[in-house]
């Protein structure tokens, strides 16, 4: 088994070698570091960001836009999909604006947030509307999910309400829980970098990729882009861990 | 003591299911309800746990009485192992030692000691439905209803089940109502049998079970005929 795993882990590292040799094969054949720079001036533009005053404040100001985001998120999907998901009429009145939702192009949204907020909410704004309806959807669908059978084999029992919650229910929603925060997560801070990028607040990841992009600083842009990808890995990782622990039984 | 259930009305929709049924277990033994398919036996179940209301009718008062219930599926919660299955019905009533004694008692009881700290998904058919049995009889109900609980098992499997079930019954002797569309194992388990018929469920006939090979086999072809003949 732990052998296993070794092999695993080799071949996703292996994979991403391989990625980084055809990236510095390109960079070669383009021979043009404003077009695409090598993988190591890349990696030193990464050092050299991070090593930069504004560095911090930019980075954990998304982070902070981003968790924002998301604990208001997690918030109202509760508030909505929980009664959604026990009455059928309140499903009905709340469907079709999740529908609504999920299917706006996320740029019209962005448009029209700049016209109303101001630019530091932007972002946040964004990050609540591209992840409120993923949770909202999947906690909707983990409540319809819970096995009426067993409820009633708690209520035969006599088992109080708040046991019953705790026990049938709550369980029976975290694998759709996790998994809503997941994508909602992976999709979340991809918004909110768009949402910088547009609006322009004064710290951002976004805010930097714009301002690399404007002074044609290729090597720059990718760097913050490698930036973004490891913190989404991490938070990635922080909740598959979460669900493993949650969903134990299967 | 016994439980009585008076002039029972019920219907769904247009199908009468129970018109003025009148029904009296004996308390303290096992009754079994014998009846084809369909004929509101799980009704009849349902109505005693409370989980169904008749539409009218006296029913015993049964809200001080605790009941067990052995579905036909095993029911068991899947992100609980065996023990916690067991300790999450028997939590509100005794302290963790008492809790812990007992749940060792009763799975080693249908011999699945070894197994409390499986997951249900780690278990076969069988000894999901061994680990149901152990839980209905290990929380200190007054009655234990059973549906069909041996249904989807094979012949052996049964066999084995139907006797950890009188171990089980023979350390308090409680009073069981069981239900199932099997002659064979009516005859094997009850002490007293009532025959129902297709709805508006009647009780076509009443009897004691014989302890005489003989008689049980007489009245094996007896209840084979009737039921055929509905």
């Amino acid at each position: 088994m732990k052998n296993f795993i070794t092999k695993n882990r080799l071949i996703s590292f292996s994979a991403v070698a391989l990625l980084f040799v055809l990236w510095k094969l390109i960079s070669l054949w383009t021979a043009s570091d404003q077009l695409i720079p090598s993988p190591e001036k890349t990696l030193m533009a990464v050092a050299d960001i991070i090593s930069r005053e504004s560095f911090w404040p930019s980075l954990l100001t998304t982070i902070g836009r981003g968790m924002l985001g998301f604990a208001i998120s997690l918030v109202l999907a509760i508030l909505v999909g929980v009664p959604a998901g026990m009455n059928a009429t309140f499903r009905l009145v709340f469907n079709p604006l999740l529908v609504t939702f999920r299917s706006t192009p996320v740029i019209s949204l962005i448009l029209l947030a700049i016209i109303w907020l101001g630019n530091e909410m932007v972002p946040v704004f964004i990050a609540v509307l591209t992840m409120f309806p993923i949770i909202c959807t999947n906690i909707i669908d983990g409540i319809r999910n819970v096995d009426k059978d067993l409820v009633e084999m708690g209520t035969t029992y006599r088992i109080k309400r708040r046991r019953i919650i705790t026990g049938i229910y709550l369980p029976s929603i975290s694998p759709f829980l996790t998994s809503g925060i997941s994508n909602a997560l992976g999709f979340g801070w991809r918004a909110i970098i768009i949402g910088e990028v547009l609006a322009q607040p004064r710290f951002g990841v976004g805010t930097q990729m714009q301002n690399a992009q404007i002074f044609l600083q290729v090597s720059e842009l990718i760097a913050w882009t490698l930036i973004a990808i490891l913190v989404s890995s991490l938070f990635e990782f922080i909740v598959r861990r979460a669900e493993k622990k949650l969903v134990r039984w299967k | 003591m016994n439980l009585e259930l008076k002039n029972i009305n019920k219907a769904y929709g247009g199908l009468e299911i129970f018109n003025s049924f009148s029904v009296s277990l004996k308390g303290g033994s096992i009754n079994c309800i014998l009846g084809p398919s369909g004929c509101g036996k799980t009704t009849l179940l349902n109505i005693i746990s409370g989980s169904v209301s008749p539409d009218s009718g006296i029913r015993d008062d049964f809200s001080d009485l605790r009941l067990s219930y052995v579905f036909q599926e095993p029911r068991l919660l899947p992100w609980k192992t065996v023990k916690e299955n067991i300790a999450f019905v028997l939590r509100e009533r005794m302290g963790n030692e008492e809790l812990q004694q007992r749940i060792d008692e009763y799975i080693s009881l249908v011999q699945l000691g070894k197994f409390g700290d499986y997951y249900p998904s780690a278990l076969s058919g069988g000894m999901k439905q061994r680990v149901s049995l152990a839980r209905a009889f290990s929380y200190d109900s007054d009655i234990i209803l059973m549906d069909e609980p041996f249904k989807a098992l094979d012949y052996k499997l049964k066999y084995n089940l139907i006797e950890q079930f009188f171990k089980l019954w023979e350390k308090d002797k409680r009073t069981v109502i069981f239900v199932t569309h099997d002659v064979d194992e009516a005859l094997q388990i009850s002490h007293q049998l009532f025959l129902f018929s297709n709805p508006p469920v009647r009780i076509t006939d009443q009897f004691l079970i014989p302890e005489d090979q003989n008689k049980k086999d007489k009245l094996r072809s007896v209840l084979l005929e009737k039921l055929n003949g509905e």
